[in-house]
């Protein structure tokens, strides 16, 4: 076993894939989500590009650093884990107190459905989206982010 | 771009974190969660948004939930559901909910993740969508697609955890190809793109809205506002 001192960002990577394997859906669909987002690598533009006239080099798809590993796996805990449920509670909120609804379902193939929800053929949206992270989960989260910050400096 | 490697002191404080945020996923949660459910979620969080803007321009009182069982019925559906995935405007499978609005007189719908036929006769889908009434009640009676001029609005909604890359620009550019007298389009994300940026910047190209999330007051009311205004001059 790789002792924490000696992991290197790829190391983190693949413990962070292997532990995902055992969260459930939640964590299958996270794992599927980080594995496309390394692979779709990235796609920022080179310094200079947005000052006006033409880009100083082409811009388009390239491998992620280091740097940028980590920044994924927490772009793919703050979207999923934080954002999603955020959005999820917005919609019905806004729904609820504008017009009255109850709450909100999503249609879903029934194959995807357990025994339960055969017959009405969806769910609602907050029994799809993951749970808004407790608080020791959101604050690890911001201060991924700020460390994040900081490396940038 | 630095290829330093990572430091090893602020590596192992970024692990720890890490292991904390992974400790709190339930095994047991969300066990619906997929990539069109997620689509279908940021889609209908849009809805909200669209309506919001709706809501500034549209005749007093005309903006409400309705749905496709009960299409003429002027109360909220208790349940708004959502298309899980595109369909048809006339389908009536599920009791799916959208919206009905009027403005200087004229009704218009706004629809979840229907289908249209676009100018080359292949159907599409958009997240989210304006058309006349008028036409999405010829839909229904004549179980048939809107056409490629019958949408006011097409909203395509990308909810990814990192930059959009510009293979999604390029795909929402060409399908507009397909509905070229629709007035008003837009590429909405919570997300950021700096290449998608420039290259919708050239004239009569969708519009996008980046970093549109529950998070960002700020680009929800530049968003509300946009569309307002776009709304103004499109209906």
């Amino acid at each position: 076993m790789i002792s924490m001192a000696d992991e290197s960002v790829r190391d983190v990577v693949r413990r962070v894939r292997s532990t995902l394997l055992e969260k459930g859906p939640a964590g299958s669909f996270l794992l599927a989500e980080l594995d496309a987002a390394i692979l779709r690598g990235t796609d920022d533009l080179p310094v200079g590009a947005r000052s006006g006239g033409q880009p100083s080099d082409t811009p388009g798809n390239r491998s992620p650093n280091d740097a940028e590993l980590i920044e994924i796996i927490y772009g793919v805990f703050e979207t999923y884990l934080v954002t999603l449920p955020s959005i999820a509670a917005s919609l019905t909120t806004h729904l609820r107190e504008r017009f009255g609804v109850d709450h909100c379902e999503i249609t879903l193939d029934r194959s995807l459905l357990g025994d339960e929800l055969q017959l009405a053929g969806r769910a609602r949206i907050d029994a799809i989206v993951p749970l808004a992270p407790d608080k020791q989960a959101a604050e690890a989260l911001r201060n991924i982010a700020r460390l994040l910050k900081r490396t940038e400096e | 771009m630095s290829t330093a490697p990572f430091p090893k002191p602020l590596l192992a404080d970024l692990v720890a974190l890490i292991d904390t945020v992974l400790d709190s996923i339930n095994p047991s949660a969300a066990v619906y969660l997929n990539r069109n459910t997620v689509d279908a979620a940021y889609a209908g969080y849009v809805f909200g948004l669209v309506l919001a803007a709706v809501e500034r321009i549209a005749d007093t009182n005309t903006v409400q939930l309705r749905s496709a069982q009960a299409v003429q019925q002027q109360t909220s559906p208790n349940v708004f559901i959502i298309r899980g995935s595109p369909g048809p405007l006339s389908s009536t499978t599920q009791d799916f909910g959208f919206a009905f609005f009027q403005y200087r007189g004229v009704a218009y719908e706004v629809h979840l993740g229907v289908q249209y036929r676009g100018s080359s006769g292949v159907l599409h889908e958009f997240d989210v969508s304006i058309l006349p009434a008028d036409a999405a009640d010829q839909c229904r009676s004549s179980n048939k697609a809107p056409g490629p001029a019958k949408a006011c609005a097409l909203f395509e909604c990308k909810c990814y955890s990192n930059n959009l890359g510009i293979e999604l620009g390029r795909e929402f550019v060409g399908l507009k190809t397909d509905f070229t007298s629709v007035p008003m389009a837009r590429l909405v994300t919570n997300a950021d793109s700096d290449s998608i940026a420039l290259f919708l910047k050239k004239t009569n190209r969708p519009k996008l809205s980046v970093r549109l999330a529950p998070n960002n007051l700020e680009m929800e009311q530049e968003f509300v506002f946009a569309v307002a205004d776009e709304l103004r001059n499109s209906l």
